[in-house]
């Protein structure tokens, strides 16, 4: 699919990795979720510069990241393609157009910030905001914790739905989490940091111990 | 210069450790960016987060570039966005590699498996933080109220339900 043997050739790819993103970046408001289609429908159908196969790998590991899901999957795309100089260029052409029009928000929205007309308009924005947030943490919260059968995005869950041992180690540390962050002020990066190592604690004793797992026999191959 | 190796740092913290997407981040850009460096207020980030939905990138992407912008002009806004956007880079092409060569990661499986849970709390804890600066007085109360059941119980689209709020907030006064 990218045997390049020729550095023009190569060149071309990675200038029109830059479009292609730079066109997807100005378009995708709102939520990262949105440029993931539009990916499938640009590379994907009109180019097939991606196999369908590959977008799922895109959307799992693009999800396995830290970062904005938009980004990485640019990141995926154009490293799959063309190594890092299409990363890169994918990764420029999808910021570029935000850059410019924040920037240019920003120097606007600086001036005008004590304008009282401009005051009431947000302040009728922000309870609007929290709802956004509210929403939304319902929603994330009802695909982490209850996922759709064959949904989840980490990489390696491939063996069906999640067990019941899951879920309560999902509530448990969803639990204790509240409860630091609340209470105990942690700070959000010892948080995740703390919750990694306990996915890794329990991944480890998982695999120790067979007759504790609840999942049926991996099966290699069925993906 | 000094502000800029900071904006940078800042942000490459941030870049790093924002799993669970734009909303979960916020708890993290707090701390970092309101708490700890004072770039912005509260209410100025609730802001951003509301210009962010209507204009393209992700939240997370337009406040480094706002935070930039507003602390160091047009060198802060790139040297900031940069800063939030490399640590992914990175991790992503490291994982891509790391997949096609050996197929599985239980790790980063293992790692996801407790860092999920945590994203939901993230966005819980954003979601708290947010109403106590802008649920103020009776109106925001109504908006907000108003907003969550609009969302909840119906598809319209988000950018006119915060037209609608905007409208909202300049009628009610």
């Amino acid at each position: 699919m990218q045997a390049e043997s020729k550095d023009g050739s190569k060149l071309a790819v990675i200038l029109q990795l830059f479009l292609v993103f730079l066109k997807l970046g100005a378009f995708t408001f709102g939520g990262g979720y949105a440029m993931l289609p539009l990916i499938r429908r640009e590379l994907g159908e009109r180019r097939s510069w991606l196999e369908p196969e590959e977008l799922t790998d895109m959307l799992a590991i693009a999800q396995s990241a830290p970062g904005v899901i938009a980004i990485n999957a640019a990141t995926f795309t154009g490293y799959r393609i063309a190594g890092f100089g299409g990363a890169a260029a994918a990764i420029l052409g999808a910021t570029l157009p935000s850059l410019i029009v924040i920037m240019l928000v920003a120097a606007f929205f600086l001036t005008i910030q004590d304008n009282p007309i401009v005051n009431h308009v947000f302040h009728g924005l922000r309870p609007t905001v929290f709802a956004l947030i509210g929403i939304a943490a319902w929603q994330v919260g009802r695909s982490v914790f209850f996922p759709k059968a064959g949904t989840t995005p980490v990489a390696s869950v491939r063996n069906g739905d999640k067990s019941r041992g899951d879920l309560v180690f999902q509530v448990v540390v969803a639990v204790v989490g509240l409860v630091a962050m609340l209470l105990l002020r942690l700070h959000p990066i010892l948080l995740i940091v703390m919750a990694g190592a306990a996915g890794l604690v329990r991944g480890a004793y998982r695999r120790r111990t067979p007759a504790d797992r609840e999942l049926p026999p991996h099966q290699d191959g069925a993906e | 210069m000094l502000i800029l190796l900071r904006l940078f740092l800042t942000f490459f913290r941030i870049g790093a450790f924002s799993f669970g997407g734009g909303y979960a981040m916020i708890p993290l850009i707090e701390r970092e960016i309101i708490t700890a460096n004072h770039w912005l207020t509260k209410t100025e980030f609730i802001d951003v987060v509301a210009i962010s939905q209507a204009t393209p990138g992700p939240v997370a992407i337009n406040s480094a570039t706002f935070v930039g912008y507003k602390v160091a002009g047009v060198l802060g806004s790139i040297v900031a966005t940069a800063g939030v956007v490399l640590p992914s880079a990175m991790i992503v092409m490291l994982l891509a590699w790391l997949f096609y060569r050996y197929r599985e990661l239980p790790v980063v499986g293992d790692l996801l498996s407790g860092i999920r849970p945590v994203t939901v709390v993230l966005i819980i804890v954003a979601a708290i933080s947010i109403w106590s600066s802008s649920v103020v007085d009776l109106t925001t109360g109504i908006i907000a109220v108003a907003a969550l059941s609009v969302l909840a119980l119906t598809k319209v689209d988000p950018l006119l339900v915060l037209l609608g709020g905007a409208i909202f907030g300049l009628l009610a006064r």
